[in-house]
Parts: C-alpha cells; sequence; structure tokens
C-alpha cells in the first residue's frame, strides 16, 4: 500500500472530481471510506475499505482479493499485519517490523504520509458533503499525480497517478460512518484459525499453507498491486 | 581353543607392534602436523572419557531445533568468518569438540520427516510418536481428544527428575508453549491448543484438556494429581517467549504492545496466568526484560517465570531491535544455571535455540547460522559454570532442514557468498550464465534480498521466488537479509529427513555414540542420572 501511493505520489495526471452530495458529514462520525481502485493496462477495478478501530489500528477489507487486513501502530516505525484469508477462515500474523509501512503508519491510516503532501503544488479547494476538499498537483515530473484529500477526515478523495500512459486511479465511493461494519469484521476474524508468520513451517497439516493456496493469495495481491507491504 | 589363543595373541601383538611402529615410521612432518596432531588428541580425548562410569548430578540437554548436519558446516564457517578468519572451515561450533558424538535418526512414528513435537517426545520420554503431539504414545489421533487417556498417557524426563527431587528448568528462544519446551511439561494431541483459543470451539477437545499454557502454569498440582502421594515443587525456572498465550485478550494486560494497537493476549478465558502464578509462587520473580532478569539475585531467588516477548523471541541477528530489550539465549542458560544451581540435589535443564528453524523455514541460511552460533556461546556458557565431573551436557537437533552446501567451492570463500572455485576469482557461472551460492535450499520461498535486514521472517514480505534463477552478479548475498534461491515453491521451507548429531560430554556421555534412535537419548540421560529403574 505504502509503495504503492508513494509511486502514486510520483506520477499523476488527472484528478477525480468529487460528487458534491448534499447531506453533510459530521467529520468526527467517520471511521473509514471505501475507495475504488483502477490500475493496469486493463484497468482492472478492486474495492478496499479502510476502517478505523483506533488511532494504532485500521483495518482493510480487500473484498476483491477475499482478504481482510489488520495494521497495528507499536510505535518507533514498527508496524504489525495480520493477513486474514477470508475463504479459508484462516490468518497469518506478521510480527512488528519497519518494512510494513517503511514511509511510516500515516501511509496505512491516511493513505497519504504527511511529508509527501507539502511537496504538491496546492491548487484550490472545494466541497464534498460539507467536508473541505483540498486539491493539490503535481506535473514536474512523471509520474504526474492528482489529488483531492479530506483533510478533516484524512482520507483522499481522488487520486489520480499517470505515467507512460499507464493510469492508476483511486476514487472515494463512500465515507464509513456504521461502526457495524468495523465490528462485524473484528468478530468474523476472531473466529479464524490464526497462525504466527514464523509457524508455517510447523503446519504440515493445513493444506491451504502446504499445497501453495497461501502463495497463491500473495501472487494475486503482488500481481495486482496497491496492496502489498 | 589353545590353538584359537595362540592366533589371537599373535594378531594382537602384530597390531600393537604396527600401532607402536607408527610414530617411528611416520614422516615427521606428518605426526608434527596440526591437523594429524588435533586428530589425534581428538581420539585420545575420545578413549579417555568412553564409557565414564560416574553418575551425573546434573543434565543439561541443549536443542537447536532445526540444526542439522549443514547448519552446523555452515554456522562453524560463519562463526569462524565473522571472528576474522582466513578460511574458517576448520573451526569447530563450541559443542563439536565434546569427546563423544552420535548420529540420531529422528523420524515420527507416521511421518518419515518429523516435527518437533515428536522429536522432543522421543528425547524426552523415550519414545517415538505422532507428528504433532506430546505427552501421548503413537495410539493417539492428532487433534481427537476421544483418542487420549491414562491407556496412552506417558511421562517426561522432567517430570520423573521432579518427581526425583531435583530441580528443573526450562530455556527457550521460542515461545514457552511451543512444540520443543511444551513437550516436557504438558500433554497435548495438538501442539497448537496454546492456549484456550486455539482449541476450537466444538472441538473434542473442548472442554476436556487444559491448554498448554496452563499446563505450565499449573505443572506441580498437574504432576501430583498424576501420581498419587508425590509432592514436587513445581519448574524452578521457565524462561522464554510466548507471552500472549499467558494473558487474556484485553489491552490493559499489554506489556509492550501499545494499548491503542489492540490486545498482546490471546486468552479467550479472561485468566491472566502470570497473576495465577505469581499468586502460587510467590517468592518467584516473574520478568519481562533482560534489565528485569539481571537484576535478579540469584544466589538466593529460587524460581524464576520470564515471558520475554509475545510470540517468539528475537532472532540474535535481531535482539538489538527489541523494545523492551531481550536477553541473549547465553544469559539465559547462565542465570538458569545460578537459579537452578541452588538445589543441592541437582537439577535438569533444557535449552533451546528455537530460531534457527524459523529462520530455515523463512529461508534465511544467516539468521540460523547466527542463531546456532549464539547457541554454541550458551554451551559454553553452561560448560564454564558447571563442574564437568558432575554436569552431562547434551547439545543435539530435533531434527535438519532442507539447506544445502555445495559447488566445488574455494576453500575461504565466504560462506554465504557466491560460489567461487579459485582463490580471487570471479564468481561461478552456472549452465545459465548466472552466478549462485555455496547455500541454497531444496524447497521454499527463494531468493529475496533484503539488504541489511536482520529480521529472518521479513523475507514472508516477499513474493514467492522458488522455482527460478535470479541475477545474483550484483547482489550481496552475504548480506543478513539475503534469502537464498529455492528449488520447489512452497509457502516456507521445510524440515529434512535426514539424521541430525548429538554431541555430549560429562558422566553418561560414553553412551552417545554410533547411530542411534532419537529415543535413546532419554535413555543416556536416565543411565547418566536415574530418574526411573531402567
Amino acid at each position: 500500500m505504502l509503495k504503492t501511493f508513494i509511486s502514486l505520489l510520483g506520477m499523476m495526471s488527472v484528478i477525480a472530481t468529487a460528487n458534491a452530495d448534499s447531506d453533510c458529514v459530521d467529520p468526527s462520525t467517520v471511521v473509514g471510506g471505501v475507495f475504488e481502485i483502477t490500475s493496469g493496462s486493463d484497468q482492472a477495478v478492486k474495492s478496499l475499505t479502510l476502517l478505523r478501530q483506533t488511532p494504532a489500528r485500521v483495518v482493510y477489507l480487500m473484498t476483491t482479493e477475499n482478504m481482510t487486513r489488520i495494521y497495528e501502530n507499536y510505535g518507533g516505525g514498527r508496524v504489525a499485519v495480520t493477513e486474514y484469508f477470508d475463504l479459508e477462515s484462516k490468518g497469518v500474523e506478521h510480527e512488528p517490523s519497519v518494512d510494513i509501512a517503511p514511509n511510516g503508519w500515516d501511509t496505512l491510516y491516511q493513505l497519504l504520509p504527511s511529508a509527501e503532501a507539502g511537496r504538491l503544488q496546492h491548487v484550490g479547494e472545494e466541497q464534498y458533503r460539507c467536508l473541505t476538499v483540498a486539491r493539490y498537483e503535481s506535473h514536474t515530473s512523471e509520474p504526474r499525480l492528482a489529488l483531492s484529500y479530506l483533510d478533516e477526515v484524512q482520507l483522499p478523495l481522488a487520486l489520480t497517478s499517470e505515467t507512460a500512459g499507464t493510469t492508476l486511479t483511486w476514487k472515494l465511493t463512500e465515507l464509513v460512518t456504521d461502526t457495524r461494519i468495523l465490528d462485524e469484521t473484528l468478530t468474523r476474524v476472531a473466529s479464524y484459525k490464526t497462525f504466527d508468520f514464523a509457524d508455517l513451517g510447523d503446519h504440515e497439516d493445513e493444506v491451504f499453507f502446504r499445497n501453495g493456496e497461501y502463495l497463491q493469495y500473495q501472487r494475486n495481491v503482488h500481481a495486482h498491486g496497491g496492496h502489498e507491504h | 581353543m589353545k590353538n584359537g589363543k595362540t592366533k589371537l595373541a599373535t594378531a594382537l601383538a602384530a597390531l600393537l607392534g604396527s600401532v607402536a611402529a607408527t610414530s617411528q615410521v611416520l614422516p615427521a612432518q606428518q605426526t608434527g602436523n596440526a591437523w594429524f596432531q588435533e586428530a589425534n588428541d581428538n581420539v585420545a580425548n575420545k578413549v579417555k572419557t568412553q564409557n565414564n562410569p560416574r553418575l551425573a548430578k546434573n543434565i543439561i540437554l541443549f536443542v537447536g531445533d532445526g540444526m542439522g548436519v549443514s547448519t552446523l558446516t555452515g554456522a562453524r564457517i560463519f562463526e569462524a568468518q565473522a571472528n576474522g578468519a582466513e578460511f574458517g572451515e576448520e573451526h569447530e561450533l563450541y559443542f563439536e569438540n565434546f569427546p563423544h558424538t552420535a548420529l540420531v535418526k529422528t523420524y515420527n512414528t507416521n511421518s518419515q520427516v518429523p516435527d518437533s513435537a515428536g522429536t522432543m517426545m522421543a528425547m524426552v520420554a523415550g519414545l517415538k510418536t505422532d507428528i504433532g503431539v506430546f505427552g501421548y504414545d503413537e495410539t493417539v489421533d492428532r487433534g481427537d481428544c476421544t483418542t487420549i487417556g491414562d491407556h496412552n498417557e506417558v511421562a517426561s524426563y522432567l517430570e520423573m527428575a521432579e518427581i526425583s527431587g531435583m530441580a528443573t528448568g526450562i530455556v527457550s528462544t521460542a515461545r514457552l508453549t511451543h512444540a520443543t519446551p511444551g513437550a516436557l511439561y504438558a500433554k497435548t494431541p495438538d501442539r497448537n491448543y496454546e492456549d484456550i483459543s486455539d482449541i476450537g470451539a466444538g472441538s473434542s477437545c473442548e472442554g476436556q484438556i487444559e491448554d498448554i499454557a496452563l499446563q505450565l502454569v499449573n505443572f506441580e498440582e498437574n504432576l501430583e494429581s498424576r501420581y498419587e502421594g508425590v509432592d514436587v515443587n513445581g519448574l524452578e525456572v521457565a524462561m522464554g517467549g510466548g507471552r500472549r498465550h499467558f494473558i487474556p485478550n484485553d489491552a490493559a494486560f499489554n506489556v509492550e504492545k501499545p494499548t491503542a494497537a489492540g490486545a498482546e493476549g490471546d486468552r479467550t478465558d479472561s485468566r491472566d496466568l502470570t497473576a495465577e502464578w505469581k499468586e502460587k509462587y510467590a517468592d518467584g520473580a516473574y520478568v519481562n526484560t533482560k534489565a528485569e532478569l539481571d537484576a535478579i539475585d540469584t544466589s538466593s531467588v529460587n524460581r524464576v517465570f520470564a515471558l520475554f516477548n509475545e510470540s517468539h523471541m528475537q532472532y540474535e541477528a535481531d535482539r538489538g531491535n527489541d523494545i523492551a530489550g531481550e536477553p541473549s539465549i547465553a544469559e539465559m542458560t547462565q542465570t538458569a544455571i545460578e537459579v537452578l544451581d541452588n538445589d543441592p540435589d541437582g537439577f535438569f535443564l533444557m535449552v533451546e535455540s528455537g530460531r534457527i528453524d524459523h529462520a530455515h523455514h523463512a529461508g534465511n541460511a544467516y539468521g540460523a547460522f547466527a542463531d546456532t552460533a549464539a547457541m554454541a556461546e550458551a554451551v559454553k556458557a553452561a560448560y564454564d559454570s558447571t563442574d564437568p565431573d558432575e554436569t552431562l551436557i547434551i547439545v543435539t537437533a530435533d531434527h535438519s532442514h532442507v539447506m544445502t552446501m555445495g559447488g566445488y567451492v574455494t576453500r575461504g570463500n565466504p560462506i554465504l557468498g557466491k560460489a567461487v572455485y579459485t582463490p580471487g576469482g570471479d564468481p561461478q557461472l552456472a549452465s545459465d550464465g548466472l552466478p549462485f551460492t555455496t547455500i541454497n535450499y531444496n524447497n521454499g520461498r527463494g531468493f529475496c534480498d533484503l539488504g541489511s535486514e536482520t529480521d529472518s521472517d521479513a523475507g514472508y514480505g516477499c513474493p514467492s521466488a522458488a522455482g527460478t534463477r535470479t541475477d545474483l552478479t550484483v547482489t550481496d548475498t552475504t548480506a543478513s537479509g539475503y534469502h537464498q534461491e529455492a528449488l520447489v515453491p512452497l509457502g516456507s521451507e521445510t524440515h529434512s529427513g535426514e539424521d541430525i548429531t548429538v554431541h555430549a560430554t560429562g558422566p553418561g556421555a560414553g553412551f552417545v555414540r554410533g547411530t542411534v534412535e532419537q529415543s535413546m537419548i532419554f535413555h543416556i540421560m536416565n543411565r547418566a542420572r536415574p530418574v526411573i529403574g531402567e
């Protein structure tokens, strides 16, 4: 995720225009957002729902990949992640590491490294559901980047990057204010059989890990980009 | 008969004559050669201590999890080269100069390639059993509590040592609830039942058995309940990782993890087993950090429970990055002996280097070698702090891994380097035109270059590259974060089934020789310090 976003900031072209919904949203009620991500030469579309449980714990629902991830901020640059494979009802815990979010917790929590925003040119503001949308652009070098950012809820409204004819687009399709989806997700993954990453080699009894299905999941995630850590 | 005796005497005379003549006829440059002398000294040492009739007062069993023969070879070269040796192949890990060595067959009763549970059972219970099981013989079906009972429950050497009045201790760099340490004190049809949340709702084991963490804390009363009239005082030392299995799934009980990041503990029964342990043993010391461990007065404290990490402890190469600070395996061993030694009746201590195995599973030979070298230091610490005339020290592994060392690499080439065939030459190219490394894996995830990363498990974040070749021309394969190439793509690298070694010194060590079943280790310990009649 992190690497992808950084690459986005290096790229960019068009800004997706925000929908000016009439119903206002109280930023204090926002627990996350649903994003539509379009990437690759085939412009494949996938969905990501980001949910914040606490300032140090975020949930990613990766419905396209049938995966759920929970990231936890241990501080000092160390982030832990548990990957849940929803079709298998299994999880793999990765211990805290600086490698999971090498550019900082912000890239997971608000999808924007704070330091990077300052490097973009502020080109204007608009409104989205009574929230201020700050618009940024970067045309100085490829990839070209355009970003619409909701500062009050710390989420991008739209992000587009373009380089060498390849366009990657993130678009916020829904702000999540109902905490039930978060609660349901946490309850769901708590019922999964979860393994420590270091113990996978000792679980020869688990077909999912033994026969390569686990690797196939990971290949799919890497192949589509956008969610790797 | 008479003729026979004469023939035998003649033969012996001829043999002795030839031996006596050897030193006289061999050239001085040969008998004076350091290699020759060292080998001669080694044999003399073995002869001197063979069949030592003394009984041991103490027994220390070191288990390098996954420390197969190729790991020993690689680690000894790694350790030497890390210390500036010109070559390294001639070096010995500390325990490799012990006077007694044997090869060990490791298979489980139902698996040609074993796991740590079945192999540890062989070592500490004297019999082989199924993969994934401890505390029961092979009649158990894994994970099925309808197949366990008094008819197939078995005891460990540690339990018998406890009953015989010895002090007992466990040290591990893995979770204390992991298979190797768990086999000493717990009985379970599935090694994965580390805490109550691991026992699936609706399974045959729900409500039927105690989880492994609970069995550690309840060790004393559980043992007393199994043997009528027995009064024991419990484990004196338990040090390692695995805190998550002893505390509730409630962030209020976190030790290291920030509260906002979620709960550190896994227990779903709201029990804080660390508090229960402290209540049972008010005179004991419960610690979470190296600083707290160092502060213990081992002359007066007779019991220590240490949980240094929520899961496994850090790899030795990565230990400096731990937030709270963890002791080395040598430091834990030293402290454990100082505590156990307070008991005049002697002690039994098991020390596991658990993360050799994990580094191999992650396909990172650097991590495996570094942890092997760290265990060798722990063995030295044990030897230096005990009386060799009264302490049997056994160093062995539970199983091996599919790591290989190959190519006709020149002497002194960096063990983690690219294969170079001539001194000072360029890396040898394979028939595909690409360089290759001396160390590789038969299976696993394959190549990944993480540079100076010291956490072997970071490799699980890399996409699998097994089954393909990578151009290593500009890659520093000696870096700690380099993960070796592998042939067969699997989610993680696997154990292997070839023999491992056992090394021993002290009273009873003379029994260690030949090619033996792994279950022999229990019987060797029991001959050295009998805890049951055999």
